[in-house]
């Protein structure tokens, strides 16, 4: 394939530049010559995207936008086809191949499906690639690409056998399981075999288990009832064991009963017969106790003398007595109430004469008693109420005057606006202004806020346009400073002079074929001064009619603000005058909003203010009349009293308070008088009381109580006490007495009970003397225990029997032995042990038989299992078909690499060795690969020496890799559809001999395939034109 | 009206082949899939109320071992012993080689033909004559029909018989013989077991296979189940296969267009599978999904595989537990002309050609066989069969192609 025209319709700095690339049939090799900075490595990425597509986030798009690059071109396959195509970074591909639709897939599948990184390493490369040398082939990628090259597989087959390999060993190696799907799967298998059979029941394992269960069952009967029989047989020998000891014992019984008489006293005949004797003897002993006691009684009664007088006349000394504590202590308060009466009465004469000079205690007897009850009291009552209501009402001025003082400050801040009359009196303004409410003002004072900060906002904005407006007039006058600008049609004169310059240029001289002379490079500089002139002038026309435009936009821009200032403006009076207006009925003009908010707080608190002043005047006019009043009851009190109504309130309390006490303590004096009186006649009756008694009793004590009748007193007392004893004495022994000598008869009647029952006993036991009773009773008693003891012995026989028939019981107990019986237990119960021991093992085995029959439920156990396996197995049958493709898959593509390796590698070989041969003139005669891991080339010297890239010189080594790929190419372009080679400034390195065989060896390959070389040394375009006879083609300027 | 059912090929407790394990698959519908047809089978001969179960044979696999298996049997037959429904049972190729159907104590209720005579029991009841003879070993390669005694007169007569009839692919030939040789015995009604596709092979007299009461695999699709027969006057009214199986298989095919893509490959499995599901009828649908096509999506099968599987599985999990997705074929080619390819002179050209010469040459075939003796040596048993290499060669060449060629 040759690329016949390329044309760059954006791409970097170019702009609609059409390149024809195929020099025709006389030779493939086209040179394109640009100077520095010309565009050649533009061009050489141009050709890579217009065979391969943009690539993503290329530089390429300095210039242009990148969704308007844009190359095109037209190709020429070897068959003759001839493809148009069209290549936009943002639409793709678009194109024909003769009349079939040009598509991606359709071009690479002509192009021989090479990637792109193969075609720039290999086909379309720098110097820099070259200088790279073998590090730009040994990328894994691009070494299976470029040994893959003339393949015409999109992918190395190398890096596809690895793949294949990998999966392959991912799913099975011969060894190992873990991480290889299919080893792990057999592995798996099995181990839910081996499960699958554990669980599995066997149809004779069935068998075995029912026969073995019912064997089970067999051998339990059996010993079941061997034990039954067994205890039973235990069961009468132990009867007979328990009857054997009982026999014994009742024959005992019966044979000693025998060899009792019979008789007929009850068995306790015994006891009841030696208690009474010991009853008896008992109360003969009580008897003579008692004879003695009542002796001694008597004896002491006769001894006692009582005085009877004394005790007749008990009943008036008692209270006599009793009174005695009491006539001390009369007698002595009376004496004390007498003293402490005369001293008081003195005392208060003292003070009222204090009051007023020579008033007595008996001038209050005077004064009218309503005087002391509803007068002088009530007054004393509202004495501490008047004291309170003078100390309030003190506090009550104190709280006017700070209220006052508060208001006249307050007052005072409300002007202005709120004027102060200069005539106002003292008291305070009632009358409410109608002033606005809260509300009101806020929504004034909001609406003026928000005009002000429009109005603001207007007048900023039209001075930042100012400014601007400003800076676009100087930014114009240093545009003019620099030089008339062109306009834009001029510009396009110019541009358009300048490309008819270089298409005279490039006819004249190109279709002339005249040779290359400074002329031409003097004009070619001057066409690129020219150029270079145009572009900085266009800049700034473009400039220019920027800076116009945006003028003339703030103008317009001004001229809207200073509209919108004079609206504003206009609201914002408006809005004032409103203001004005909501305070025109207080009577005074209003400041701002936000002052006349709190001036409205401040006329609030006024208002309150004269509502507390005002409740305060009525509490103190209250408690300013209560004073008067009571001020006026004390004056009338002290007329009353002949005391000057002026007094002092405190004077007049003190009065009203001595008057009311001293009436009070006189009353109280009076009453005490009258009690001392009575107190001496009581002291005074006793005492003759006492004298009288004393008289009639006792003369001695007569004249005792004479002189001190409350010892006489208790002399009497003393003596009646004594008498009253002796007299209690003498009674005591006169009950004693009585009750001795009832004793003594009850204990004599007993006594004969006893002895008549105790003849009664001797009667009926046939005998005459105690002695002979008692053993009477004692042979009765022996009698009726063995009667018990044998029925219990019987009885107990009987039990012991159970359930054993009571004719065999009866006769086997007869002729029983206890030691035959106890070794028969033994026997039977050894064997029963046995018998038990076997049947528990039988139970258990019939237990252990039942279970494992359980077991056998039909359950689907080994069913599940055996599903799980064949799940498996599926999996495992996937994972070999997967297995299997890959293999088959590797094994048939590493056949056909290797086959086509041996039939291609030697060529290129040779190629490759010829080449570098012809590049070097022969100082160089093979190369050939080292087959290491890094593929590296060897290459043979004429000589012989053997020299590897890394010695040698970098001109040399370059043309190494030169050769190499160019015997890549070759290779690639027998197999497939040739690819131009596009070099960009290759050469440079290379001296002037192998500058010319390295062209030679280009030309040479130009024939079969297109060479493209780009460069920018002159020499080399003249060793081209000598060499291949090739002109240039000049790399077009930027547009 | 008398009534009876005629079932074969239970296969209790063999295992569902194919059902690989993945998240989600519904295995407890999968579960005792063949222990609850049978159970279903019971509880038809119940609803139906009918006299007398035939079963033709392969209760059980030759091969199963577990005796449970013949303990759930016989629990299930006994509850047509409770209602009075006798049961006549011939030993098939599995029976005979069964060590479970050996080890059987048989009901009362339950008459199993000889295997050393043909017998006939006749019910008088009903007024049926039963004709049937066991497999005596696993392998009979001979037609058993000629022992059969002769039909009874004035009684329906029915032959149970265990036979491969005149072939049928995919089973051994065992008992063979022909339609005619069973159509002359004047049987009226011929109760055959073997084949597991339920198939009407002569009416009148009528010879059945009812075809087995649950698919096992993928090439058991359809429905499975077994036949009721209605007798009036003494003579077969009708035949009607009532379906018993809980799970249904079923293979599905979809082939993609060149423009399809693989998300276009996702939804039109979906609808597949709905189709299908609704075809299943409420039962569990294993189904196996067979993709062809050259297609632009085959870049994304080639690249990811297990990918594109997963996410149809995942397209599967949809429809919850109705839908096991068995197994899923991706046979896509990449949308390149692959006749123009290995016509094509190239390295890739020369590579399909090399597949398709493997194809014809047994030497290349065995050279590429041995790349698998070593996976074959490892598997052993679990490989059955002999491995055709040739098998996969379509499937080599598209991922070959895949790998090389396509984008």
């Amino acid at each position: 394939m040759k690329i016949a025209e390329l044309r760059l319709e954006r791409f970097g700095h170019f702009a609609d530049v059409t390149l024809p690339l195929d020099r025709g049939a006389a030779t493939g090799l086209t040179l394109l010559y640009g100077a520095n900075e010309a565009g050649k490595s533009t061009l050489l990425a141009a050709l890579r995207a217009f065979l391969f597509g943009f690539p993503r986030g290329a530089a390429w798009d300095f210039r242009w936008p990148a969704d308007t690059l844009a190359v095109g071109g037209t190709l020429a396959f070897a068959d003759g086809a001839i493809a148009e195509l069209r290549r936009e970074k943002k639409r793709g591909l678009k194109g024909k191949l003769g009349d079939v639709a040009l598509t991606d897939e359709l071009l690479r599948a002509r192009l021989g499906r090479p990637s792109a990184d193969m075609f720039s390493t290999v086909f379309a490369f720098s110097l820099e690639d070259l200088a790279r040398g073998g590090e730009a082939l040994r990328d894994e990628g691009l070494r299976a690409a470029i040994a893959g090259a003339g393949l015409g597989a999109a992918r190395s087959p190398q890096a596809v056998i690895k793949e294949l390999r990998d999966k392959a060993e991912a799913l099975f190696t011969v060894k190992g399981r873990s991480g290889k799907l299919i080893n792990a799967t057999v592995a798996d298998i099995k181990e839910r075999e081996l499960e699958k059979r554990k669980v599995e029941a066997r149809g004779d394992d069935y068998q075995a288990r029912i026969f073995a269960r019912n064997a089970a069952r067999t051998d339990a009967e059996t010993l079941g009832k061997r034990r039954r029989e067994l205890q039973a047989r235990i069961g009468e020998r132990e009867a007979l064991a328990r009857a054997l000891p009982r026999r014994d014992e009742l024959r005992g019984a019966l044979a000693e009963r025998a060899s009792l008489p019979a008789t007929t006293l009850p068995p306790d005949a015994g006891d009841e017969f030696q208690r009474a004797l010991e009853e008896r003897a008992r109360l003969a002993a009580r008897a003579g106790e008692l004879d003695a006691k009542l002796t001694r009684a008597q004896l002491e009664a006769e001894k006692l003398t009582v005085d009877e007088p004394l005790l007749a006349a008990a009943p008036r000394i008692r209270p006599l007595h009793e009174g005695l504590g009491r006539h001390a202590e009369e007698s002595r308060q009376a004496e004390e109430l007498v003293a402490a009466l005369r001293t008081r009465r003195i005392e208060l004469g003292r003070q009222l004469d204090e009051l007023r000079r020579g008033w007595a205690l008996d001038d209050l007897d005077v004064l009218p008693h309503p005087l002391f009850t509803t007068g002088l009291e009530r007054l004393r009552e509202g004495w501490s109420g008047h004291q309170q209501r003078a100390l309030e009402l003190s506090r009550l001025q104190a709280t006017q005057r700070e209220l006052s003082a508060r208001r006249q400050a307050l007052r005072r801040r409300l002007d202005p606006p709120w004027p102060v009359d200069a005539r106002e009196t003292t008291e305070p303004e009632r009358a409410l202004l109608p002033v606005p409410r809260g509300e009101e003002l806020k929504h004034h004072r909001d609406a003026l806020a928000k005009h002000e900060r429009a109005l603001a906002e207007l007048e900023r904005d039209d001075d930042r346009l100012r400014d601007e407006q400003r800076a676009i007039e100087s930014a114009l006058s240093r545009l003019d400073a620099g030089g008339a600008v062109p306009s834009t049609e001029e510009l396009s004169r110019l541009r358009a002079a300048r490309d008819a310059l270089w298409s005279e240029l490039r006819r004249s001289k190109v279709a002339e074929r005249a040779a290359l002379s400074d002329a031409f490079e003097t004009a070619l500089r001057a066409a690129d001064t020219h150029a270079d002139e145009l572009r900085r002038r266009s800049d700034d026309v473009a400039k220019r009619a920027e800076l116009e435009l945006r003028l003339g936009d703030v103008a317009r821009a001004r001229a809207d603000r200073a509209t919108a200032i004079a609206a504003a403006t206009s609201a914002r009076t408006a809005a004032q005058g409103a203001w004005q207006a909501l305070w025109s009925r207080c009577g005074f003009a209003p400041q701002s909003p936000e002052t006349m908010l709190e001036w409205l707080g401040d006329y609030g608190e006024l208002r309150k203010l004269d509502a507390e002043l005002g409740r305060l005047d009525e509490q103190a006019a209250t408690l300013q009349s209560a004073q008067d009043d009571y001020q006026k009851r004390l004056g009338a009190i002290l007329e009353t009293l002949s005391f000057d109504v002026r007094t002092e309130p405190v004077l007049a309390k003190r009065i009203v308070d001595t008057v009311l006490a001293v009436r009070s303590d006189v009353e109280e004096l009076r009453r005490d008088e009258e009690r001392a009186r009575r107190l001496g006649a009581n002291v005074a009756a006793w005492r003759n009381e006492v004298k009288r008694l004393c008289a009639e009793i006792s003369p001695p004590l007569a004249a005792l109580a004479m002189q001190d009748a409350a010892a006489a007193m208790r002399e009497l007392a003393e003596r009646l006490a004594a008498a009253q004893k002796a007299d209690s004495l003498r009674a005591q022994l006169e009950t004693r007495q009585t009750e001795l000598r009832q004793e003594r008869d009850e204990c004599a009647r007993r006594e004969r009970d006893v002895e008549a029952a105790l003849a009664a006993w001797r009667a009926r036991a046939a005998v005459s003397d105690d002695g002979a009773f008692v053993q009477a009773a004692a042979a009765a008693r022996r009698r009726h225990a063995l009667d018990r003891e044998i029925a219990e012995l019987s009885r107990a026989v009987a039990e012991a029997r159970g359930a054993m028939p009571a004719e065999a019981f009866d006769a086997a107990l007869e002729t029983a032995e206890r030691s035959v019986v106890e070794d028969e237990l033994r026997e039977l119960a050894a064997e029963l042990e046995r018998v038990e021991s076997e049947l528990s093992a039988a139970s258990q085995r019939v237990g252990a038989a039942e279970v494992s029959l359980a077991q056998l439920d039909g359950g689907a156990r080994a069913a599940e299992l055996g599903a799980g396996v064949e799940s498996r197995r599926a999996e495992l049958r996937t994972l070999v078909e997967q297995y299997a493709v890959v293999t088959l898959s590797r094994a048939l593509l590493e056949r056909q690499v290797a086959r086509f390796q041996e039939r291609h590698q030697p060529r290129m070989l040779e190629e490759l060795s010829s080449l570098f041969a012809a590049l070097t003139e022969g100082r160089y005669t093979r190369v050939y690969p080292r087959y290491d891991d890094e593929g590296t080339f060897v290459a043979v010297r004429a000589d012989g020496v053997e020299v590897t890239p890394a010695a040698m010189s970098t001109g040399t080594r370059e043309q190494l890799w030169l050769a190499v790929r160019l015997a890549y190419v070759r290779q690639y372009c027998d197999a497939s559809e040739p690819l131009p080679l596009i070099l960009d400034d290759p050469l440079v390195n290379f001296d002037a001999a192998r500058a010319r065989a390295t062209l030679a060896v280009l030309a040479e390959f130009a024939k079969q395939s297109q060479v493209i070389m780009l460069t920018c040394h002159a020499h080399l375009v003249a060793l081209a034109r000598d060499v291949a006879a090739v002109e240039p083609l000049p790399v077009p300027l930027p547009s | 009206m008398l009534k009876f059912v005629h079932a074969a090929d239970l296969h209790i407790d063999s295992p569902l082949r194919g059902l690989g394990a993945y998240d989600g698959a519904p295995v407890e519908r999968v579960r005792e899939a063949t222990r609850r047809a049978l159970t279903n089978l019971v509880q038809l001969c119940l609803d139906e109320r009918a006299a007398f179960l035939v079963l033709a044979g392969d209760v059980f696999d030759g091969e199963w071992k577990d005796f449970n298996t013949g303990l759930f049997f016989l629990r299930e037959l006994n509850r047509l012993r409770d209602v009075g429904t006798r049961v006549y049972l011939v030993r098939g190729n599995h029976d005979a080689a069964s060590e479970v159907t050996r080890s059987l104590t048989w009901p009362e209720h339950v008459h199993v033909f000889a295997d050393d005579r043909a017998e006939t029991v006749v019910l008088d009841d009903c007024g049926v004559a039963l004709h049937g003879l066991s497999y005596p070993r696993r392998e009979v390669k001979d037609s058993l029909v000629h022992p059969y005694p002769a039909a009874i007169a004035g009684a329906l007569n029915v032959g149970v018989l265990h036979t491969s009839a005149d072939g049928r692919p995919g089973h051994a030939s065992y008992a063979p013989c022909a339609v005619d040789e069973l159509v002359r015995k004047g049987y009226d009604y011929w109760a055959l077991g073997h084949v597991h596709a339920h198939e009407v092979l002569h009416e009148a007299p009528w010879v059945v296979f009812p075809g087995n009461t649950q698919g096992r695999h993928i090439r058991e699709s359809g429905a499975k189940g077994a036949v009721v027969v209605a007798v009036e006057r003494g003579q077969v009214a009708s035949v009607r296969h009532a379906a018993l199986d809980v799970v249904r298989w079923r293979e599905v095919t979809l082939t993609l267009e060149s423009e399809d893509s693989v998300d276009e490959l996702y939804d039109k499995a979906k609808e597949q599978f709905s189709r299908a599901r609704d075809e299943a009828e409420g039962r569990l649908l294993a189904a196996r999904l067979v993709v062809d096509g050259a297609t632009r999506a085959h870049a994304d099968v080639a690249a990811g595989r297990d990918r594109v599987v997963a996410e149809l599985r995942a397209r599967a999990l949809d429809f919850g537990d109705a839908l096991w997705l068995e197994k899923v074929e991706l046979h896509t080619r990449p949308a390149v002309a692959i006749e123009e390819l290995r016509a094509s002179e190239g390295f890739v050209g020369e590579l399909l050609r090399a597949v398709a010469e493997a194809r014809r040459d047994p030497v290349l075939a065995a050279e590429l066989r041995a790349q698998l003796q070593p996976l074959i040596d490892k598997l052993g048993d679990e490989l059955p069969g002999d491995v055709d290499v040739t098998a996969f060669l379509d499937e080599v060449e598209a991922h070959l192609v895949s790998a090389l060629v396509a984008p």
